[in-house]
């Protein structure tokens, strides 16, 4: 990141601050290509994007198409994951439920960091009661059973993805939130930052140049962990009947209806799961790549 | 060291206000009221303004809200709007169930987590090490919930060795924590083996090393102790989602909870019951995080508190 | 669809003659005597103060502390139980009940007259959550004539008033106790019946045990006197599938089977699996108050679209359902065959003939506009279970087929419950379980349209053979209007009918002599436990 003339002429190892992403993409990618958790969990991940993308092509068979005479049907050759209980294609299902799941996680990413990043910058950057204030905020949504949460936002605005979405997100503001003001805490001693208020440049200006990018590391770093974190909690919701409207095929919801039959047809729950669980093991092995490659001294929590 | 609980004390005194206006809020958006889940599907409509007349829920919100702190400055949290049994009491009869798997599943998942961790960490970069680490990313990644199905059917249901539902004998126990911990156990190896290795690096461990000491106590005493802290900032937020995660395990294995409390509570639109769950929710969360914060002091004396 | 027995504690206790109850065989029953049934409650028991729930597992469990003053008889008549027997004035507004003497409640105190008006009052004054709160609000006045005479004063005729006696919401209550309890009973419940409270573990368990002094169960059962089961125990489990892993472990006893467990069960030898009729039934309704669903005949055209019989078998094997022409459903009283011409039976292409003739044309999609060109998407609104779930997606694919694109929105029952009055809905799907021909104005009266008229259907002709049907005290003439109550609704269609629910219910092979009703009802008061 290019600092202005001020920055460079302030001699410290500033410019090597916790958590910059450190030289060039090339570089990084070199770096990571021999890193074994970022590999496979990129792997993973990218299958996952991939599934969801060419779902029209792979998915062939109506995903919602009722088919009483095959119901139940064990995996074979026209059925790789066999039907469940309308005799609905369980590959097919799942494909295109790839397309939810990313959707699931994306969105609950990209609604947690967007109010993360404005609470935690404001926290960390002015302090004082300013700080007080967000932080109890945090300690409230910490503090609230998310669960509940989730159920009431449910109840009220009505079962749909986009619902879940909120619900999910919302409770995770204050996960960045933290992380956040702990970067921006740490990067606004830095002396060049000192340097930048005391020539008297504005307060945005400065986030945005000089404390965003070394928030940038743990924000990535985390968003892999609450991308899985979204997913299994999105199942658990369509579990107790929360998630999707019928006939949507969301994995969780996908499992939820084979749940009584987890004996006999074993195959309705075990395949979703699974994804769930690859889909969730590709981000956080992700994750982890992620944070060592970027950060090898950053802890999380 | 006294000065700063008493600060979070107080500080915590904002943050439950908030919870509990929170909760009012949420109770004034959503849809339904007690008195028509009250009613039933076959009430009249006289039937369920009746009731919504007993209940005082014909006030608007903020003097409902009022009266809430009004019971509370008295040391009441309400009547729970279906049995007219105390709050308290409800909570009471169950919370103990809850605690219980709740500390069960701490205690277990530090023990096999810190174990785990240990082990990955001696051995690190050998097959042992991936093995480990593996099983421990495959533990978070998997859906609590189907772990726990397939608990029962095979402990239970073939096996036999452990019975299927409710608190009654100590065996019960062993399916719910064990269901509860996994997660946490996964989180807390791959943070004790991460936070061993980077010990294992710096100066002092090589110091002490130099100065003789067998390397099993170096790794304990020095090593350990650096991993605790993180550690402890997960067993505090393991509380935190006491009431959640809980839910989906007292579901599945019958267990008498307030997880399950609280969201038949939500179902039945019970909102003193609601507000209790959410406050004891708050308040177990709250006290154990300063619980663990009191613990950091003691663990690294660097910490200071103003 | 209710999993335990709601049907066993109503109907166990079937009392029939007049006379003093006759000492059981002492010999025979002492070796009989002892141990336990457990069964399986699907929530909580919110109270047991039968004045304050119309919460179905609550009333479970307290159906077998107190007891009504009449039953109903395998031939669907009402006899009396804690009552002997009853005139009703000519002009149908009074009945004057003659008590059963020699009763006495568990804590000593005697059953008289005093005590069904003092439980009576109190449910006028306290049982706002009571299903039968309605049905003595018609009731002017009531009078405790001498110890064993008991009148009761209606506004109007009310024929459902022997249904209505007889729920257990209707059992009675001991003055003693309720006034020394100061009225809150929801954990003290002293009765007449077979079995007192012995226990209540919140959140767990709830046990009964054995009524020692009870001796005046009716001539149906061998048995006069004291049951032989020395206690009852109702464990709290709301999971399906943990239920059934408690039902195989042997920590339940008495299970109602799902669909998919059938086949396990049918062949185990240590499970008895009895059948029965449950007394309700599950409907497709059409929100008459929204357009276009006012119009009948669009009504009448998605109706047959419906595929009965798939739903039965796919969701119920064929075993646990048996699909329905008629808003009364066969195992109730008014039941008719001859009103099956009428029903709007399963016939996709004139279903297709009759969307399209009104004007809702197919796209090039296959899907339907409606007439002014904007999409139809009706929406249905229905519970969170897993029946109605899987009900709701077969529905989706058999409107498909018509070229309707249905959607459906699952609610929880409080957010449900709220919003089928305000018409926010098209299509509703749930079921009622009511005994009685009057159900017609619970659920398709004009005065419920703001709460339990879930179609908010009104329609002037059918609220006046509504009227006069829960008016009027002559069987046949009943019957007859009842009828043509069923033609009507059948033709204007605010509901097509699809199944009653079928229950199977596994019973442990160690209960022995238990009875099955001509419905399939289970009687258990000759059971007993095989030591």
């Amino acid at each position: 990141m290019r600092g202005s003339i001020r920055v460079s002429a302030i001699p410290s190892a500033a410019a090597v601050a916790v958590g910059r992403r450190p030289g060039t993409l090339v570089e990084f990618l070199q770096r990571a290509r021999r890193s074994p958790p970022f590999v496979i969990g990129a792997a993973l991940f990218l299958g996952v994007l991939l599934m969801a993308a060419l779902a029209p092509v792979i998915g062939v068979q109506d995903p919602i198409a009722i088919n009483i005479r095959e119901r139940l049907a064990p995996p074979s050759v026209r059925h790789l994951f066999g039907t469940d209980d309308f005799g609905r294609d369980v590959f097919s299902r799942v494909v295109w439920g790839s397309q939810l799941a990313v959707r699931l996680g994306t969105l609950s990413v990209l609604v947690a960091v967007s109010g993360g990043i404005v609470l935690g910058l404001v926290a960390g950057y002015y302090g004082g009661w300013v700080d007080q204030l967000i932080s109890r905020i945090f300690d409230l949504i910490f503090a609230f059973p998310y669960l509940l949460f989730a159920i009431a936002i449910v109840a009220i605005l009505g079962p749909s993805l986009d619902n879940l979405v909120v619900a999910l997100g919302l409770f995770g503001w204050a996960g960045f939130g933290r992380v956040i003001r702990g970067s921006v805490l740490s990067a606004r001693q830095r002396e060049y930052v000192e340097a930048a208020r005391a020539v008297g440049a504005r307060p945005s200006r400065i986030m945005a140049r000089h404390i965003l990018p070394n928030v940038v590391a743990p924000v990535i770093i985390l968003s892999a962990t609450r991308f899985g974190g979204a997913l299994l909690a999105g199942s658990g919701l369509s579990f107790i009947g929360l998630g999707v409207p019928i006939p949507q095929p969301e994995w969780g919801a996908i499992m939820a209806t084979g749940r009584d039959y987890m004996g006999t047809a074993w195959w309705v729950t075990v395949f979703p799961g699974a994804l769930i669980a690859l889909a969730v093991l590709g981000v956080n092995l992700l994750g982890d790549g992620l944070r060592d490659l970027l950060d090898p001294r950053l802890r999380d929590a | 060291m006294f000065r700063y609980v008493l600060r979070r004390l107080m500080l915590a005194v904002p943050v439950l206000l908030g919870v509990s206006i929170c909760v009012f809020l949420m109770a004034s958006l959503v849809p339904g009221d007690p008195a028509t889940v009250l009613a039933g599907d076959t009430a009249s409509a006289e039937q369920v303004e009746r009731i919504r007349r007993d209940l005082g829920l014909d006030q608007p919100i903020p003097i409902q809200y009022l009266r809430f702190l009004e019971r509370l400055a008295h040391g009441s949290l309400g009547e729970s709007t279906r049995t007219h049994r105390e709050v308290l009491l409800e909570i009471a009869d169950r919370f103990p169930y809850t605690l219980a798997l709740a500390l069960g599943a701490v205690v277990v998942s530090t023990i096999l987590g810190i174990a785990m961790g240990i082990f990955a960490a001696v051995r690190r970069g050998r097959a042992a090490d991936y093995l480990t680490m593996g099983i421990a990313i495959v533990g978070l990644s998997v859906p609590t919930f189907w772990i726990a199905l397939l608990g029962i059917i095979v402990f239970s249901l073939n096996l036999h060795w452990l019975p299927v539902t409710g608190a009654r004998s100590p065996q019960s126990y062993i399916l719910p924590i064990f269901a509860l911990s996994l997660h946490s156990a996964a989180v807390k190896a791959r943070i004790t083996r991460s936070s061993m290795l980077e010990v294992f690096g710096q100066d002092y461990l090589r110091t002490a090393r130099a100065k003789g000491l067998r390397e099993r106590v170096v790794l304990l005493r020095h090593a350990l102790k650096n991993a605790l802290i993180p550690i402890s900032t997960i067993i505090g937020l393991q509380f935190g989602s006491l009431l959640g995660g809980a839910f989906i395990i007292e579901t599945i294995f019958g267990w008498p909870g307030i997880g399950r409390l609280a969201v038949q509570a939500i179902f039945n639109r019970d909102f003193p019951l609601i507000q209790g769950t959410v406050l004891v929710g708050a308040v177990t969360y709250m006290l154990a995080n300063l619980a663990v914060d009191i613990v950091y002091a003691w663990l690294d004396p660097r910490i200071r508190y103003s | 669809m209710p999993r335990f027995l709601s049907v066993v504690p109503l109907v166990f206790v079937v009392a029939a003659s007049c006379g003093a109850p006759a000492p059981a065989p002492a010999a025979e029953t002492t070796s009989k005597v002892g141990g336990s049934v457990t069964f399986v409650a699907m929530t909580d028991p919110d109270t047991l103060d039968l004045h304050q729930t119309s919460n179905p597992v609550s009333s479970t469990i307290f159906g077998w502390i107190y007891e009504p003053l009449v039953y109903q008889d395998l031939d669907n008549s009402y006899k009396g139980l804690l009552a002997e027997s009853w005139t009703v004035s000519p002009d149908s507004k009074t009945i004057t009940f003659k008590l059963r003497g020699g009763i006495t409640f568990t804590d000593g105190s005697p059953f008289n007259a005093e005590a069904v008006k003092f439980t009576f009052e109190r449910l006028q004054r306290l049982g706002a959550k009571s299903p039968i709160f309605e049905t003595f609000k018609n009731v002017t006045s009531m009078e405790a004539k001498d110890d064993l005479t008991f009148v009761m004063n209606m506004k109007d005729p009310y024929a459902p008033i022997f249904h209505d006696l007889q729920v257990s919401y209707a059992g009675i209550l001991s003055p003693k106790t309720v006034r020394a309890a100061n009225d809150n009973i929801s954990r003290t419940a002293i009765g007449t019946g077979p079995y007192s409270l012995k226990e209540f573990q919140t959140g767990q368990q709830i046990t009964l045990e054995r009524n020692p002094g009870y001796k005046w169960a009716p001539a149906l059962y061998q048995n006069r006197g004291a049951p032989y089961v020395q206690e009852l125990r109702y464990r709290v489990i709301a999971e399906p599938a943990t239920q059934l892993a408690a039902l195989d472990a042997g920590e339940v006893d008495v299970l109602g089977l799902r669909a998919q467990d059938l086949a396990k069960y049918a062949n185990d030898a240590r499970f008895r699996v009895y059948d029965s009729f449950t007394f309700g039934l599950t409907y497709l309704g059409f929100d008459a108050k929204r357009p276009p669903f006012d119009n009948a005949k669009l009504r009448a055209a998605l109706a047959r679209a419906v595929n009965k019989a798939e739903i039965v078998q796919v969701v119920f094997e064929n075993k646990l359902a048996k699909a329905q022409c008629c808003p009364i459903a066969e195992s109730i009283q008014g039941y008719d065959t001859r009103l099956k011409e009428f029903e709007l039976t399963f016939d996709p292409a004139r279903a297709k003939a009759e969307l399209e003739a009104l004007g809702y044309k197919a796209g090039a999609d296959g899907l339907r506009t409606m007439p002014d060109g904007k999409p139809f998407k009706p929406v249905l609104y229905t519970t969170t279970s897993d029946t109605h779930g899987k009900i709701a997606t077969l529905l989706q694919a058999q409107l498909k087929g018509v070229g309707v694109d249905l959607q459906v929105k699952q609610l929880e029952s409080g957010a449900l419950l709220a919003a089928t009055p305000k018409a926010e809905h098209d299509l509703y799907l749930n079921g009622y379980s009511w005994n009685e021909p009057d159900m017609f104005s619970l659920f398709l009266s004009c005065d419920r349209v703001t709460s339990s008229n879930r179609v908010l259907y009104c329609n002037g002709d059918l609220e006046k053979l509504i009227k006069a049907g829960r008016t009027e005290l002559d069987q046949a003439r009943r019957m007859q209007i009842y009828y043509d109550a069923q033609k009507l609704t059948m033709q204007e269609a605010p509901w097509q009918p699809l199944y009653m629910p079928v229950s199977k219910t596994a019973v442990n092979a160690k209960v022995l002599d238990l009875k099955q009703g001509q419905a399939g009802g289970l009687y258990w008061h000759d059971a007993w436990v095989k030591k």
